[in-house]
């Protein structure tokens, strides 16, 4: 194993310090022991995360690029757990992160204690979670013992194959059609690439836009949602605990809501105005689809 | 009190060599199991568990212990899915019907494996059945009511036995909710120990819809602290609970109730990580000892006196099939029951914020379609289920759910990006649900029998899932699904919709497959839990239900193991367990 565990803890805290600073192109910002030992060449790094720069766009809010989603991606292809180092970069660790307080019983309210962040501590597989991420990341030919069902389901392909040729497929379609690298092509050149390859490899195309969510979306300790971009552009909270929502006053034994984060009722900032004019129009016409024989509205 | 030294994934008295009971799996039938043969009864008891332990120190008996390794972790817990069923380990195979070919298929209502069980992922929603349900084949014949292919069957238990140990699982595992709120709720014999927690703000405007439709919305009555409780701290509704384990043991969830009370006696020994393959029997009619792989894939041997099944329906009938037991009335994994989910999905002008709050804080049972008190069924209704009130809370899974949203619209010409999808959130914050989660009738062809052509990663055969809806089902769901969308509309939705029907539905609730009976001809255990075969086996989990009613089940799992591990400590007067609590 080239990485150790105690890297990765370096990387959480080095990542999100260094994302802080101006002027960091985002595939430095792990530093040079990280790209050094990185399943993906750095050359796959540059056309993974254009690709996710078209699956969330930047414009004037940030997107996958801004996320740090593909360096969610390559951490979980170099971060295989073995028998030795059984965690990789699979499970983060438990109960809180550090970005929450805990609550105060005696008041009612927020405490200034804050917990360490157990995320970072990845929990160890055991033989079979073992087993399957192995085949997961690597494929059946590659760990002994799990062709039990080969001859009925087929092997499993790993993800770090799919990634290594999805990706090689991307730059040859884009070679092909536009003689450059797919990282250095107009937005609306990309995406002429990525329906094609959607037309060969929709698997990729599957795989590839699920882990940029993922890389979106996720708890930053597994290396994307970088200074929680994902979370702030859809509104969403993350993780709570463990101060939560609802804080106990045990003098009263009661509970107190939070006046930022409402529980109970409305954000203090909500507007009722809805979706915008084009999701408006989706929606109608999804509720007529989405179920013709059951009953919708509007009609 | 101090328990002897360690032994490496081993959890509670790891110097026992000599058991009197053997109970394979640690979730809510089996804990309770535990805790009543151990805490009452002064039992020896071995636990297997399949899955690892992810309470840290649940058998230490410092204060403020365990310490969970769960967390507010979409990756880990929804993505990832670190205890649910691994189906490349462990695959089923799913058919409508013996005409046609089984294939594998990811999710036929899999189960968490891991210490606590399938309740470590739920979000502990605790009703209890209705009286009418337990004679359920009698009041549909007496009201002139039948489907055909189903196969409905009073259960050999009533509700008034019954009473007196749902009350004390409530008491055990601690329950929220509020007495008198819910009018078909069954009699009662006391108040609820804690009151209903904060409510979700998709629950107090969905209640206003309820409301001025003519139903009654009430508090769910709830597994989750809202006051201190049995060593345990308030919820404080950080919004990641149905699918995910409790980072602060507010969760009345089996591992931090029941079996850590068993594993604190020094009775009680937990094996995790390890497989039960075989009940070894002689001649079928007595169990002599277990096969298990351990956690390092070696074959090992338990004995026991006796020796109860507990792991889930799917796999309790499954292991029983393996072994060869307990089935001549050709009944074992027959009954299969899943509660059959219909959705309505409404879409509002506001941000629910689902990520904040538990799950699912309220509901309503009008749908259910009993009389007030729930002791009879009302003849102008259908059977249904009770529903729950919900939003999304998860991003990433939201995220994805707008893919095929996207590839359909694009498809019908609109210009949308899913990045806007994102901002929007249509499908996320602005999410109001509600789910009816229906009675589905037992039927002999809906079953659980041996695949032949697939293998887990232990080499068993596993489970070939045969499952399609009867009538009865469908035809509660034609009749609500107006009602659900009125609701809605009442409710202010700008869009709703009927949510297609899974097949098999994806409720997580699983029944029958080892019912319970007077009749060894028909069912294959009796009212506590006890085969008719097997003179030393029992069933302690969801399989011995005779139907499936329409109510979160684990409450009633819990209760008949109670009763039953009950008689197995006092036979014939199992409610002398009522009521004990360990020393102090």
């Amino acid at each position: 194993m080239l990485v150790t565990r105690r890297q990765v803890l370096r990387w959480g805290a080095a990542g999100s310090a260094l994302a802080l600073l101006p002027g960091r192109g985002l595939l430095g910002c792990g530093g040079t022991v990280t790209l050094q030992h990185d399943f993906l060449t750095d050359e796959e790094k540059r056309t993974l995360t254009a690709v996710t720069g078209r699956i969330v766009p930047t414009d004037a809010l940030p997107g996958a690029v801004e996320a740090g989603a593909s360096e969610y991606i390559s951490r979980l292809l170099t971060l295989v757990p073995t028998a030795d180092a059984p965690t990789g970069n699979v499970f983060a660790g438990g109960p809180f992160s550090n970005r929450n307080p805990f609550p105060d019983p005696k008041t009612g309210t927020p405490s200034t204690t804050f917990p360490p962040d157990d995320f970072l501590n990845f929990i160890p597989l055991n033989r079979l979670q073992l087993m399957s991420w192995r085949v997961q990341l690597l494929g059946t030919a590659a760990v002994p013992g799990s062709d039990f069902n080969a001859a009925v389901l087929g092997p499993v392909i790993g993800w770090r194959d799919q990634y290594r040729s999805g990706l090689a497929q991307i730059e040859a379609l884009s070679q092909q059609s536009y003689n450059a690298a797919f990282a250095d092509l107009t937005a609306d050149q990309q995406d002429a690439v990525l329906a094609s390859l959607n037309q060969e490899n929709a698997d990729f195309v599957t795989l590839i836009t699920g882990h940029t969510l993922e890389g979106m979306f996720c708890a930053p300790e597994y290396g994307g949602n970088r200074n929680r971009v994902g979370w702030n552009l859809i509104r969403y909270d993350g993780d709570s605990q463990p101060l939560g929502y609802s804080i106990f006053d045990e003098t009263t034994m009661s509970y107190n809501e939070r006046s930022d984060k409402p529980n109970s009722t409305q954000n203090p900032d909500e507007d009722f105005s809805g979706v915008d004019a084009t999701t408006a129009q989706f929606l109608a016409l999804l509720v007529k689809a989405a179920n013709p024989a059951g009953p919708h509205f509007p009609k | 009190m101090s328990l002897p030294s360690k032994v490496s994934g081993v959890l509670g008295n790891t110097s026992l060599g000599q058991f009197d009971v053997i109970i394979i799996g640690s979730g809510a039938g089996g804990s309770m199991a535990a805790r009543t043969l151990t805490v009452v009864g002064g039992k020896k008891v071995l636990i297997l568990e399949s899955g690892p332990n992810y309470f840290v120190g649940l058998d230490d008996p410092a204060p403020n212990m365990p310490v969970p390794l769960f967390s507010n972790d979409e990756i880990k817990l929804s993505v990832r899915n670190i205890i649910d069923q691994d189906p490349f380990l462990e695959p089923r195979t799913y058919r409508t019907s013996p005409n046609v070919d089984a294939f594998f298929n990811e999710n036929v209502n899999t189960l968490p494996r891991n210490v606590g069980g399938a309740a470590v992922h739920a979000d502990m929603k605790y009703p209890r059945f209705n009286v009418v349900d337990f004679q359920i084949a009698t009041q549909l014949q007496q009201n002139g009511i039948s489907y055909p292919a189903t196969n409905f069957s009073d259960w050999p238990v009533t509700y008034d036995e019954l009473e007196p140990f749902y009350t004390e699982a409530e008491r055990l595992t601690g329950v929220q909710g509020k007495q008198g709120v819910d009018p078909f709720e069954s009699h009662r014999s006391g108040e609820y120990l804690m009151p209903p927690g904060v409510p979700m703000y998709v629950a107090e405007v969905l209640s206003a819809g309820v409301t001025a439709q003519g139903y009654t919305p009430f508090a769910y009555p709830t597994g989750v602290t809202s006051r201190p409780y049995r060593g345990r701290p308030p919820c404080v509704d950080c919004g990641f609970c149905s699918g995910y384990g409790c980072p602060n043991n507010s969760k009345s969830s089996p591992a931090v109730t029941t079996l850590r009370e068993a594993l604190l006696t020094g009775n009680c020994q937990l094996r995790q990580n390890c497989m039960v393959i075989r009940l070894v029997s002689d001649g079928g009619t007595h169990v002599t000892g277990v096969e298990y792989v351990d956690p390092d894939g070696n074959r090992q041997q338990a004995t026991a006196d006796q020796f109860i099944v507990a792991a889930s329906p799917i796999e309790s009938a499954r292991l029983c099939l393996l072994s060869q037991l307990g089935n001549s009335s050709n009944a074992v994994g027959r009954n299969l029951m899943f509660h059959f989910q219909t959705i309505a999905v409404g879409i509002f002008n506001q941000r629910f914020h689902g990520e904040r709050g538990r799950s699912v804080t309220h509901g309503f049972a009008d749908f259910r379609g009993v009389m007030p008190g729930g002791e009879a069924i009302d003849p102008t209704k259908r059977l249904g289920g009770i529903i729950e009130f919900g939003t999304d809370s998860e991003a990433i899974t939201a995220a994805k759910n707008n893919l095929q949203a996207l590839a359909f619209g694009q498809a019908f010409g609109v210009k949308i990006t899913l990045k806007e999808l994102l901002i929007n959130g249509p499908f996320l914050a602005r999410i109001g649900a509600m789910t009816m989660q229906a009675e589905d009738a037992p039927q002999l062809a809906n079953q659980i029998d041996l695949d032949p052509q697939l293998v887990d990663v232990f080499g068993s055969p596993v489970p070939r899932i045969t499952y399609a809806n009867s009538r009865y089902e469908l035809d509660a769901r034609s009749f609500y699904s107006p009602l659900l969308i009125n609701i809605l509309k009442a409710a202010g939705a700008q869009y709703g919709f009927i949510a297609p029907a899974d097949s098999p539905s994806q409720s997580a609730h699983v029944m029958g497959t080892l019912r319970m009976g007077n009749d060894p001809t028909s069912s294959v255990c009796d009212a506590f839990g006890k085969f008719h075969d097997v003179d030393n086996l029992y069933c302690m989990d969801g399989s011995v239900f005779a139907s499936s009613a329409g109510y979160n089940p684990t409450l009633t799992i819990i209760t008949l193991a109670l009763r039953a591990a009950g008689n197995i400590v006092s036979p014939g007067n199992a409610e002398r367990v009522i009521g004990v609590d360990p020393p102090n």
